[in-house]
């Protein structure tokens, strides 16, 4: 188990690498003059265009470049936003927790619709409750996120009134408020990746039920609850498990438009602010950010994995 | 079957040297580091000289744990060899690279005891058998191929028509075919079968043992056999070697084996059998020692109605008796191997221990 | 070896009735009549053995008889008393709690996959335990329990095993886990399918000896099923052969062997490899095994059987006793010269 983690750990590292060198290029190695690529402004006098370069670091040899920059990267050092004029470090701090509480909340709704739909699927599988939840999960697959969160607003936000349709005043609400504010964003995200846990987890548990080991549970005494959960679930989640992983990267992406249609003040927000008015450290430290919480996704699931299942556990 | 062995035949296509496997107890390398020298190791194949000649059926029998599915898998390279050689048609086969291996193993094949997990699902029986077409030829072509499965499937009784279906679409003894089929595919000159009709009932077994033996006949292909049941051990092999705990105690002709068993070990298995009826049977009592701590001594040691004094501490060289190799203090050592140590060797007997006639 | 003279075995106080059982498969493309009808009973303290080809409804008449049909497949009529009570009749709630695992246990055929991989040796044993109890033991409370348990099997190094997961063991240690676990609770009635398929004979025959010897000491019925004829007649006091989901026929195990008087007997004898010839000879029963979709009409054996005659074909034979104790379904039995 030590030796997976670490194994496992020391891989993280060359992904990591990897990762901050195909951000770095992304600017530096683009074709053009990296000013105008950085400022998008042409024409400086030439000794401005050196002043900037020196300010920046653009005279250096390019891999000095990188490792200054992969030094302030580590150090938390983001310099400033060229647009705002204000460091990004503050706007990163206040902005990602909000962004991991969608995320997280999203993936809370898509397990707590997901897990106890397929287990009814299963039990009753071939059954018209089978059919009505599989029938459920695939409209809700192939429904674009957008579209969910818009009829959602249109419903609650607009025609019932219950809920905000927008999140943009977050920093001064309540926690009632953020709460409330969560519900639309947390739901529309949530519920179409649940439809693809939902049909994966349902197959699994279907598989499994004429599992010889679920049915000698079962000789042995156990209810079809208990065996469900026990012997059944586990050996299914385990299949699922690489799926989870996966659907929290996809997750991400789809939160990067939740927080576009709600207005939510997050690191997609962020993202499509400096993709618009071209503010190239804000991308560059977002899509790090954004890459690293998926390498850190998955190394977590991996992990999960091999703690569910004994046969990884010890290779 | 037959006892004399064609001469022109009689060199062996498969010799197996010393062979050894072990698997560790300590698999990740922290509990190793951990264990340092006081490691563990499950001796699975401990020590095994086997010789198959073309055309000659080869029985592994032994108790369950044995090591008999390991020395299969090792011969194809399935687990790691600690030690030992493996000889294919004169060629060492335990040290190739593995571009070289896979040429030589594509005339070895191996098949295993459930037909229902070693065959995909989601492929046709025709591209089940195909594939392994593509893996062996360089000079694969979609048409001849196509005649080329039909032939196969009807040398193993199927019809052209059945590699349309999926495998959950045949019964265990047609599934067990079609892995049969699957293994002839290649061509092999060699074939290694796992239990492959233990799970199957006697008149689906019979079917599948003379299919076996017809395709034998024609194509002199040769054989190792595992199996637990010793019925079918009798009937279709020609030679057989008993294992216990890694090691194989007794090596000779089956029909030798089976009228007079030397070792204590075969006469025990032999009493066993269900519905056979031995004049002297013995039935092992005490419990199997470990493979993790393998006793000094003979390994049946523990459980010998036969056991001396030397047996507790000195390993029985296999040696020649009555025409078999039989590793049993019984019996006269050839060599000096266990005198050297200046151990007596106990009362020892050439006459087998009367297992007397067996019948059904 | 295990067999004790015992007449009487099957004729004193019954533990187990199964009457008129039929068991279907509702599958996607058609009804599988597995168990079509079948009726047998278990005496206190016998030892019956179940024969028959693969598909023949033995493991789905076990099944059912613990009310365990995997779906799509229902209990579609007739009755199983266990201690004179239908459970067909019962509860879920009262089968789990005080019929499965504690008056019958049972064995399964595939020692590969009746074990859950990821749970270890240990745990899998404890949950029997606990299922019964109604509480969690503490492991440290029970482990000198379980090695027991698996001593008694003449498993090599109990102690580690308990810490183990089942991909660690060898097809014939995990098998004996399985038993061991069946016997934990001391069943009244142990249904063992294939116990032993994937164990070497001298193991067999130890695992065998134990089943006999628990049937005597804290007493307990056992139905042994096997395809391995020899096996069943030589441990079981009883022998029922099946066919097409149909009991062909029912004697003591002695009469099936010396007197069989179905021709579907017969011919699985005829199969059995010798022992002392040395031709290979492999008798096998010509034809294809029934498919239960679509049954044969009449005797279900008809297709393949040598003694046909007319009528055959039209109507099922009765199950007739033909002799006390000697039960053949069939219009032109064997003769028993
Ligand atoms: N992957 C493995 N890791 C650790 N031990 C193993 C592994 N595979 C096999 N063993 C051990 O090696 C020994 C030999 O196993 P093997 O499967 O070769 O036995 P076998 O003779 O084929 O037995 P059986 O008749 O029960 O199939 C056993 O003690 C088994 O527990
Ligand atoms: N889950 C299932 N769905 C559909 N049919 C099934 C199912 N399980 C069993 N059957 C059918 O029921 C019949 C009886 O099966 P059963 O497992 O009782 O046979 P068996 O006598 O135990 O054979 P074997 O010796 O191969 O174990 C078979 O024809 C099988 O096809
Ligand atoms: S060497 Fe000794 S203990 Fe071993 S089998 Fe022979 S007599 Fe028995
Ligand atoms: S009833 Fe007819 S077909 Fe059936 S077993 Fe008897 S003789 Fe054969
Ligand atoms: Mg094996
Ligand atoms: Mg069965």
């Amino acid at each position: 188990m030590i030796k997976y983690i670490i194994v496992r750990l020391a891989l993280v590292v060359p992904t990591v690498f990897l990762l901050s060198v195909i951000v770095f290029a992304t600017i530096h190695l683009v074709p053009g003059d990296p000013i105008t690529v950085m400022f998008g402004i042409e024409g400086y006098y030439p000794e401005e265009v050196e002043r900037i370069k020196k300010f920046y670091n653009l005279d250096k040899p390019i891999y000095w470049q990188y490792f200054v920059w992969l030094k302030q990267m580590a150090t938390l050092d983001f310099g400033n936003s060229i647009v705002r004029g204000e460091p990004i470090l503050p706007l990163i701090t206040t902005r990602f927790p909000r962004t991991i509480m969608l995320t997280l909340g999203s993936m809370l709704v898509a397990i707590a619709f997901s897990v106890p739909l397929a287990m009814m699927a299963a039990k009753r599988h071939n059954t018209v409750i089978d059919v009505f939840i599989s029938g459920i999960s695939l409209t809700f697959i192939s429904m674009p996120t957008f579209l969910l969160a818009v009829l959602m607003i249109m419903v609650f936000g607009v025609y019932l009134d219950i809920l905000p349709t927008t999140t943009h005043r977050f920093a001064s609400g309540s926690t009632w408020d953020v709460i409330k504010g969560l519900i639309m964003p947390c739901l529309s995200a949530g519920l179409v990746t649940s439809a693809g846990i939902t049909r994966m987890l349902r197959t699994e548990l279907v598989d499994n039920l004429h599992k010889d080991y679920v049915l000698f549970a079962r000789t042995k005494g156990a209810s079809d609850n208990r065996a469900l959960v026990f012997h059944n679930l586990r050996n299914a989640v385990i299949a699922t498990a690489t799926l989870v992983g996966l659907e929290l990267g996809y997750l991400m992406s789809g939160v990067i438009i939740i927080e576009i249609v709600f207005s939510y003040p997050g690191m997609g927000q962020l993202l499509l602010d400096g993709v618009t008015r071209r503010d190239y450290p804000i991308i560059q430290i977002t899509v790090l950010i954004f890459a690293l919480t998926f390498v850190v996704i998955n190394f977590i699931t991996d992990l999960l994995y091999s703690v569910l299942d004994p046969r990884i556990r010890y290779e | 079957m037959n006892d004399q062995t064609k001469p022109a035949l009689a060199r062996p296509v498969l010799e197996i040297q010393d062979l050894k496997v072990r698997f560790r107890l300590e698999k990740n390398w922290f509990d190793r580091f951990i264990a340092g020298s006081n490691a563990r190791f499950v001796h699975a194949v401990d020590g095994v000289d086997l010789r198959v000649r073309r055309g000659e059926v080869v029985g592994l029998v032994g108790e369950s744990g044995s090591g008999k599915s390991t020395l299969g898998m090792a011969i194809i390279a399935l687990v790691e060899i600690l030690q030992g050689k493996i000889l294919f048609r004169n060629q060492d086969i335990t040290n190739l690279l593995r571009k070289d291996r896979r040429q030589v193993l594509r005339h070895i094949q191996m098949i295993f005891q459930n037909p229902y997990s070693s065959l995909n699902p989601a492929m046709r029986v025709r591209s089940i058998i195909g594939r392994q077409f593509k893996i062996s030829e360089s000079d694969y072509r979609d048409d001849t191929a196509s005649e080329k499965i039909n032939s196969i499937l009807r040398d193993v009784g199927l019809r052209a028509e059945d590699g349309e279906k999926y495998p959950h679409e045949f019964s265990g003894g047609q599934k067990q075919r079609i892995s049969l089929a699957r293994a002839l595919a290649t061509n092999p000159e060699f074939i290694i079968a796992d239990e492959i009709t233990s799970a199957l009932d006697v008149s689906i077994q019979s079917q599948i043992l003379s299919l076996l033996l017809q395709i034998k006949e024609k194509t002199d292909l040769s054989m190792i056999y595992i199996t637990h049941d010793l019925r079918v051990a009798r009937l279709i092999t020609d030679s057989v070697a008993v294992m216990y705990l890694g090691r194989i105690v007794e090596y000779g002709r089956t029909s030798a084996i089976f009228e007079n068993p030397l070792h204590p070990y075969t006469l025990a298995l032999l009493s066993a059998i269900p519905g056979n009826r031995i004049k002297n049977p013995v039935s092992l009592t005490g419990n199997i020692p470990s493979a993790v701590l393998l006793p000094p001594g003979c390994r049946l040691y523990g459980r010998c109605p036969h056991r001396m004094d030397v047996c507790k501490l000195k390993y029985p060289a296999p040696r020649k008796v009555e025409g078999r190799t039989v590793a049993c203090h019984l019996y006269p050592a050839e060599s000096t191997d266990d005198i050297e140590a200046g151990e007596p060797i106990g009362s020892t007997r050439s006459a087998g221990l009367s297992a007397g006639r067996v019948e059904r | 070896m295990g067999k004790s003279e015992r007449i009487d075995a099957g004729t004193g106080e019954q533990v187990l009735e199964v009457i008129d059982l039929e068991t279907r498969f509702f599958t996607l493309t058609g009804v599988i009549n597995a168990v079509r009808g079948v009726t047998f009973s278990l005496g206190k303290n016998e030892i019956l053995g179940i024969v028959g080809e693969s598909g023949s409804g033995k493991s789905i008449t076990c099944l059912s008889a613990m009310r365990l049909v995997p779906t799509p497949g229902r209990i579609t009529g007739g009755k199983v008393l266990i201690d004179g009570q239908d459970i067909m009749l019962e509860s879920e709630e009262d089968l789990c709690l005080n019929v499965r695992g504690k008056k019958i246990s049972m064995v399964f055929q595939d020692p590969l996959t009746a074990l859950n991989p990821t749970y270890t040796i240990g745990w899998q044993m404890k949950e029997a335990l606990d299922l019964h109890s109604g509480r969690a033991t503490k492991m440290d409370d029970v482990r000198s329990d379980l090695i027991d348990a698996l001593k008694q099997m003449n498993m090599p190094d109990s102690e580690d095993l308990l810490t183990k997961f089942p991909h660690q063991l060898s097809g014939g240690m995990r098998q004996r886990v399985v038993i061991a676990i069946a016997l934990l609770l001391k069943p009244a009635i142990l249904i063992a399918d294939e116990p032993t398929t994937a164990l070497d004979v001298t193991v067999q025959a130890a695992v065998l000896d134990l089943i006999v010897r628990l049937r005597d000491d804290p007493g307990m019925s056992v139905i042994i099923v096997s395809h391995d004829l020899n096996l069943i007649v030589e441990r079981c006091d009883r022998t029922v052969v099946m066919y097409g989901g149909l009991i062909l026929e029912s004697a003591s195990s002695e009469k099936i062997v010396t007197r069989p008087r179905s021709p579907y007997t017969r011919a699985l004898i005829h199969c059995i490899p010798p022992l002392t010839e040395d031709t290979a000879a492999f008798n096998a029963i010509p034809g294809d095994a029934v498919d239960l979709a679509q049954p044969p009409t009449g005797c279900p054996f008809h297709p393949r059987c040598a003694n046909r005659g007319s009528g055959c074909d039209d109507s099922v034979p009765d199950l007739a006793e033909i002799e006390p104790g000697h039960l053949v379904r069939c219009f032109y039995p064997e003769s028993v010269a």
